[in-house]
């Protein structure tokens, strides 16, 4: 049970101890107030727990002593003190230079000393704290500062053991004491309350009753991880108590043992850097190595390329004597790479002139000689740009018997194929192929060439619109007031009839209805005949029903021009020219009219109803 | 009577008078010439093509002569070749080119007519990138340039 403490530890109990030697007294009869008599006795300076008078003297002896080392060399020595003690761990009579150095305490408490074990070699898992002991102790209670502790610790007399552990997490709160059995120099508060007290841990044992331990770390608190470990619930911080009349006159041997601690860290974290330092200085150093053999190997290549240039140079000055002097085929042989090298430095349209220029200064045999090469050099060419290799004639056959997606596929091929495209002929004959008047050329002159793809893609756009039965537009045509029969649709103009006895002439472009003839009885059919030499413009032939009637107008004069009749029932169909109307009626006879006079041509009988009559 | 033609790479031919008329060439310098033993000399034919175009006027002796008409309705052509003008023209690229440049050169017109449709329909139905990738075509339009002429072909983008 002895080596439950965890490694740092500090008695924190002198203060209570030393304050307030009451309760001390009346718990001497328990072991562990025993054992701390004992210990006092042999290990402490004469110190009484009770008389004060004698601690403060020695604290101020220490407190110069302290304060010496500290101002004057105090790394060194805290460091030689350190090796010296950690040297004589074990030795109780090194007791009273170690209450020099408080640190030490961390390591060699002196109980543990006096008991001949060094600390590290006892601690034991947290677990065995928790087995319960029949004589639990309660530690001094000390000063109004640990008033609250005690309280606490009172309270928790019975519940034994689950709050062995007290976690100060609060890193600003501090307290620092000693045991007085072993510690001569009496408590101390900081002077900065920079120390937590990571775990105050009650042992009373049977065997070896002890002193509470106060497990102190100072400067910087501990991470939260050991903290955790340690602890399970925290409880009232203990802050450094104003009252205290001591607490002032030793600010140094604390602050000595922070500092030395501190430093130690500092020490070692300066280590750390150091290592990491001397690492990086040698990374550094590689890199340099390596980049002076960069370094070495560029200037090397760049003498080598500096001297091939020198030498290409010269041979081009050489070539371009044999040159200017108007020698070309001495140029050559003087550098037969050099025309290689030219046409590779060349544009694509550069080097087609070129070899245009190249293979028109040919001689047929020497083309082919020309071709053979190629065809030893390259093997035979997979692809052959036909268009652009045939004579032009022969491209714009070909360019020609394609439809028109193809032809604006081919426009994106190249800039020469889409030049053969646009040239006149093709878009001609492409036009022609859509367009349904043979007699109307619509093409504009050769130099209008986007125009006449333009156009193209109109007319192109128009036979897919009729092909897919889906119209640019709709103008619906709204005025006659009953069925509509017949419809002649004639450019400009669209002539219609039907049963609400009206004859009207619409204007295409705009579907306004423009000249209406009332002829009182239902429209079979009606015609229209442009011409634009006659008089009038043209004329509107209308049919009836089931009276064998022909009205025929002129499109634009306002005369009613011919009432045919002939006919004995209505009028089935007429088709017109511009000299002769034809007509065929119910009464199964086809008459022929000569529309401008009146006059009946010719009068068929047919067999049977005729229903259609066209030129 | 045969006529003896000599090639480029100066191989001798000897085919039937009928045969060799097809071309419009030889026909007009038979005429020209008169009846004579003397071979016709073809400076721009190979060996290999005129091989080729000897058998294509061999297999076509008998047809009646085409009346060119330049103002045939273009409606009206029919891209459609022969089964046996098709087989005849499964050659690879450099052949069909030196097949259309010697009846071009030789004056055959049917035979023209054929190459040129074989070329279209190699053309036909291909976007572009295939056309090039076809014919071993460099593009050489600027990007700009490109876009442009996508624009102008927007029209004829099936709506």
């Amino acid at each position: 049970m002895a080596g439950i403490f965890p490694p740092p530890l500090f008695d924190t109990t002198e203060q209570q101890q030393q304050q307030q030697n009451q309760p001390y007294q009346q718990q001497q009869n328990q072991p562990y107030q025993l054992q701390q008599k004992q210990l006092q006795s042999t290990l402490s300076p004469p110190i009484s727990p009770i008389d004060n008078t004698p601690i403060s003297d020695i604290r101020q002896q220490y407190y110069h002593r302290d304060h010496l080392r500290y101002h004057h060399n105090h790394s060194q020595s805290l460091v030689h003190c350190f090796d010296t003690l950690a040297k004589r761990g074990t030795n109780s009579n090194d007791a009273q230079e170690e209450d020099d150095y408080p640190i030490f305490q961390k390591f060699h408490h002196p109980q543990e000393r006096h008991h001949g074990q060094h600390p590290l070699n006892r601690i034991q898992p947290f677990s065995s704290l928790h087995q319960p002991s029949q004589q639990q102790q309660q530690p001094q209670t000390g000063s109004d500062l640990h008033n609250d502790t005690d309280m606490a610790w009172n309270q928790q007399k019975h519940q034994w053991p689950p709050e062995r552990k007290f976690v100060l997490s609060s890193p600003p709160s501090f307290s620092r004491g000693r045991n007085p059995s072993t510690d001569s120099t009496g408590s101390v508060g900081s002077p900065t309350p920079a120390a937590v007290i990571e775990k105050v841990t009650l042992r009373p044992s049977r065997e070896r009753p002890t002193s509470a331990m106060y497990k102190i770390t100072y400067g910087k608190p501990w991470s939260p991880s050991s903290i955790t470990k340690v602890g399970s619930t925290p409880i009232t911080p203990i802050t450094p108590s104003p009252t205290s009349s001591t607490s002032s006159h030793f600010p140094p041997s604390s602050s000595c043992s922070s500092t030395y601690e501190s430093l130690l860290e500092q020490v070692a974290a300066q280590k750390e850097k150091l290592r990491h330092l001397g690492s990086g200085i040698k990374d550094v150093t590689s890199n340099l190595h390596s980049l002076d053999k960069t370094l070495t190997e560029e200037q090397e290549s760049i003498t080598r390329v500096m001297g091939e240039t020198e030498r290409a140079i010269e041979g081009w000055e050489r070539t371009w004597a044999a040159y200017s002097k108007c020698e070309p085929v001495a140029a050559l042989q003087e550098q037969p790479t050099m025309m290689a090298s030219l046409i590779q430095g060349m544009g694509w349209h550069e080097k087609k002139a070129l070899f245009e220029q190249l293979v028109a200064s040919c001689q047929p045999r020497e083309v082919y000689m020309l071709q053979q090469q190629i065809v030893l050099h390259h093997g035979q060419v997979e692809g052959f740009d036909f268009l652009e290799q045939l004579p032009l004639s022969i491209s714009t056959m070909i360019v020609k018997l394609l439809p028109f997606k193809d032809l604006s596929s081919c426009r994106l091929v190249s800039r020469s194929w889409n030049e053969r495209v646009l040239s006149y002929d093709v878009l001609e004959t492409a036009i022609r192929k859509l367009s349904y008047e043979n007699d109307t050329l619509l093409v504009n002159a050769e130099d209008a060439v986007l125009s006449n793809w333009n156009l193209l893609c109109r007319y192109h756009e128009r036979e897919l619109r009729w092909r897919k039965v889906k119209p640019a537009s709709i103008q619906p045509l709204l005025a006659h007031s009953s069925y509509v029969t017949s419809v002649k649709d004639r450019g400009e103009w669209i002539v219609s009839g039907g049963y609400d006895e009206k004859v009207r002439l619409w204007e295409a472009a705009s579907g306004k209805c423009v000249k209406m003839w009332e002829v009182g009885s239902a429209i079979s059919c009606v015609e229209l005949f442009i011409d634009a030499t006659m008089e009038g413009g043209g004329v509107v032939v209308a049919a009836f029903v089931d009276v064998g009637v022909v009205k025929v107008w002129s499109l634009h004069g306002p005369l009613n021009m011919q009432s045919l009749t002939g006919h004995q029932k209505g009028v089935r169909a007429i088709a017109i020219n511009e000299t002769y109307l034809i007509t065929a009626g119910h009464d199964q006879t086809v008459v022929g009219w000569h529309w401008a006079s009146g006059r009946k041509v010719a009068s068929f009988r047919a067999h049977n109803e005729v229903v259609r009559v066209a030129y | 009577m045969p006529v003896t033609l000599t090639s480029l790479d100066n191989q001798e031919f000897k085919v039937d008078k009928e045969v060799a008329e097809r071309s419009i060439l030889i026909k007009n310098m038979i005429e020209d010439v008169g009846e004579s033993d003397a071979p016709i000399p073809l400076p721009n034919v190979s060996a290999a093509v005129l091989t080729k175009v000897i058998e294509y006027c061999e297999h076509h002796r008998n047809d009646p002569v085409q009346v060119q008409d330049e103002t045939d309705d273009p409606r009206k052509r029919s891209n459609d070749i022969e089964e046996w003008d098709m087989k005849f023209m499964q050659v690879d690229q450099e052949m069909l080119f030196e097949i259309i440049l010697a009846a071009n050169y030789l004056d055959i017109k049917p035979l023209l007519d054929v190459g040129c449709k074989t070329v279209a329909n190699i053309i036909k139905g291909k976007t572009p990138e295939e056309i090039r990738k076809a014919f071993n075509i460099v593009n050489d339009f600027t990007p700009e340039e490109e876009a442009q002429i996508k624009k102008e072909n927007e029209w004829a983008e099936d709506r």
